[in-house]
């Protein structure tokens, strides 16, 4: 079931998404093209130079826009699907209310990611294809080098810094999903206005979070200003910084998840 | 076959009086087999189950009888429906001479009707 | 004869509240199969409440329901066909969609009964729910429940606020779906239409069971029509 409800889920947002980024696409050719065009030789001409400050503008808010109309799309899915009227079909399959969020939770993590990918190749798309190619080329072949100088400048296997950095963002992306669900789900207990209730619900968790990250900080910053640390040394503490960080979140996304659970399945009130 | 109910008096019974009037009739005749009882709950836009207690208490009568695995059937008894014909019959008479007595007609003015029309 | 079924539905003392309102108060009812019931009550007696939980769609704050034997759960979802009373389909689903979206998801649907159903109104697999008229919309939403071969169907005011030939569609349809084993529960506080479709009726009223009779029986008993009856009860 949680393999039916993952593939509907997909192809519920996957039209919405690859338009974006059809968009964005076409958006990084327009501007690539803009900027190459005029960026020629020759005598500079204000009105050239205001229409492609223009067109990079549009740019760099399309790249920003991906971003946010990820965040805001998969929010709204969520909410519309089992919030409002949709819920009235989405609780009353054979399906546990964990199943729901499970399969809403890959999805949307699979779409940030994704996001997150075009947003990276279109930047690398404004660099010329051909500079941009022999430096991947470069940085392939003389990969063994830079693994070994890394290992001994760091300490650190180049492999599990990486893979240290993926599963930040992975458990990040996650307890932010599982955040906006906690809120939505918490919200929907108001008798009305359930969507702002839901976003003042995130802003209050969200301060939270902020009070006790700065707290925190209080704490790794002393050890940060008050020591002089080799390079070496600055690697293990961002792995002990980063390791912290992922527990924390994991610890969070649990919570969420069972806040969220709970709500769903023993105060659901549809209207 | 038109349907037509009235608000007072169980459905069953009132089905049994339509199916009876269907029966003497002529609509369903004798050794007709009869649709089954879901279609013919459908056809009067009522329960299954009340049709089939109206069709069960017919069979009890001895107007419908079932055969096994066939369906249902109207009783090959061509007597005993001619019987309740006349029954029928005669119960429309005596309401219609009952009408016609509070009306105020004699019995040869009557007939004198009938045969005027 | 039959073995011994669970009967379809079972409230024993089951009490809702919403907030400081109480919209079912120890209400008890057994419900058995083969039956087409309704569920009679004034706006605000609970009717919707108690199919909403039926459906595992509200938890009780006390009392215990069991459908099939069962509490509300995924187990009992796989067997009740609920339609709720209101539009609920994403609007830009077409008939193909809906069609394999319930059949992938139920495994008791009937996709060719249904689809059958949905082209004798004039539909083509491409329409979108969109593009239709609010009594075909409301038609397929009934076609896509009934298709169902449930054991319980939950139909929440089917025939509230549709024209008289929709109405009649409707009820012709629960007549033909009927089945032995299954029952229907149906909400309405429009009796008259209905009463004849109806074996059983149970009336409600500020959250509990008032009378729970088989029509027949109200007729023989009262000399009037449910419908009659139900307008005495409940006399503002």
């Amino acid at each position: 079931m949680l393999g039916k409800l993952f593939k509907y889920e997909m192809k519920s947002t996957a039209r919405m998404f690859l338009l974006m980024y059809a968009a964005m696409l076409v958006v990084t050719l327009v501007n690539r093209i803009s900027y190459t065009f005029l960026n020629r030789e020759g005598p500079s001409n204000w009105m050239l130079d205001t229409l492609g400050g223009s067109v990079m503008l549009l740019y760099v808010l399309s790249l920003a826009a991906v971003g946010v109309l990820t965040m805001i799309f998969l929010v709204l899915r969520f909410y519309k699907n089992l919030i409002r009227a949709e819920g009235y079909l989405m609780f009353t399959l054979p399906v546990t209310p964990a199943q729901n969020l499970l399969s809403k939770l890959f999805t949307s993590v699979i779409w940030y990611f994704a996001s997150a990918l075009v947003m990276l190749v279109s930047i690398l798309l404004m660099f010329p294809i051909g500079e941009t190619m022999n430096f991947l080329r470069a940085v392939l072949k003389s990969w063994g080098e830079i693994s070994a100088q890394f290992q001994q400048v760091s300490g650190m296997n180049i492999y599990a810094l990486l893979g240290l950095f993926f599963l930040t963002a992975l458990v990040g992306t996650v307890a932010f999903v599982l955040q906006t669900y906690a809120a939505m789900s918490v919200g929907s207990l108001a008798n009305s206005h359930k969507l702002v209730c839901s976003v003042g619900v995130y802003i209050g968790i969200y301060m939270l979070q902020q009070v006790i990250m700065a707290l925190l900080l209080v704490g790794f910053g002393r050890v940060l200003f008050e020591t002089d640390l080799s390079v070496q040394q600055g690697f293990s503490l961002l792995q002990t910084v980063l390791w912290t960080q992922i527990l924390l979140e994991a610890a969070l996304s649990v919570g969420f998840f069972l806040v969220s659970n709970y709500i769903l399945k023993r105060k659901l009130n549809l209207e | 076959m038109k349907w037509a109910f009235t608000t007072d008096r169980p459905i069953y019974a009132q089905l049994v009086e339509q199916m009876t009037f269907a029966v003497v009739s002529g609509e369903y005749r004798a050794g007709d087999k009869l649709p089954s009882v879901r279609d013919l709950a459908q056809e009067a836009a009522v329960n299954p189950n009340t049709m089939q207690k109206a069709l069960a208490e017919m069979e009890r009568q001895g107007m419908l009888y079932t055969q096994r695995t066939a369906g249902r059937y109207v009783t090959e008894d061509v007597a005993m429906i001619q019987q309740i014909k006349t029954k029928l019959a005669e119960q429309q008479v005596a309401d219609f001479l009952a009408q016609m007595g509070k009306i105020g007609l004699t019995k040869d003015e009557i007939i004198a009707l009938i045969q005027q029309s | 004869m039959m073995e011994q079924q669970y009967p379809i539905i079972e409230c024993s003392s089951v009490t809702k509240r919403y907030g400081s309102r109480t919209a079912l108060n120890g209400l008890n009812l057994t419900l058995n199969r083969g039956r087409i019931v309704g569920l009679l009550g004034p706006n605000g007696s609970g009717k919707t409440t108690l199919i909403k939980l039926l459906a595992g769609l509200l938890v009780p704050e006390s009392g215990n329901i069991r459908v099939s034997g069962m509490p509300p759960s995924v187990e009992t979802k796989k067997i009740v066909s609920y339609l709720p009373d209101k539009d609920y389909l994403n609007d830009w689903m077409k008939v193909t969609d809906l069609l394999a979206f319930f059949a992938d998801f139920y495994a008791d649907f009937d996709r060719q009964k249904a689809l059958e159903m949905m082209q004798r109104l004039g539909l083509n697999p491409e329409d979108r729910l969109r593009s239709m008229s609010k009594g075909t919309r409301e038609k397929v939403q009934l076609i896509l429940v009934m298709s169902r071969n449930a054991e319980l169907y939950l139909l929440d005011e089917p025939i509230g606020g549709v024209d008289p030939a929709a109405r009649d569609y409707i009820l012709n349809t629960i007549i033909t779906n009927y089945s032995e084993n299954a029952a229907v529960l149906l909400s309405t506080h429009l009796i008259y239409d209905i009463e004849r479709v109806l074996e059983e009726v149970v009336f409600i009223s500020n959250g509990q069971v008032m009378l729970q009779s088989s029509v027949d029986e109200i007729r023989e008993q009262q000399g009037k029509s449910v419908d009659g009856l139900f307008r005495e009860v409940f006399r503002c």
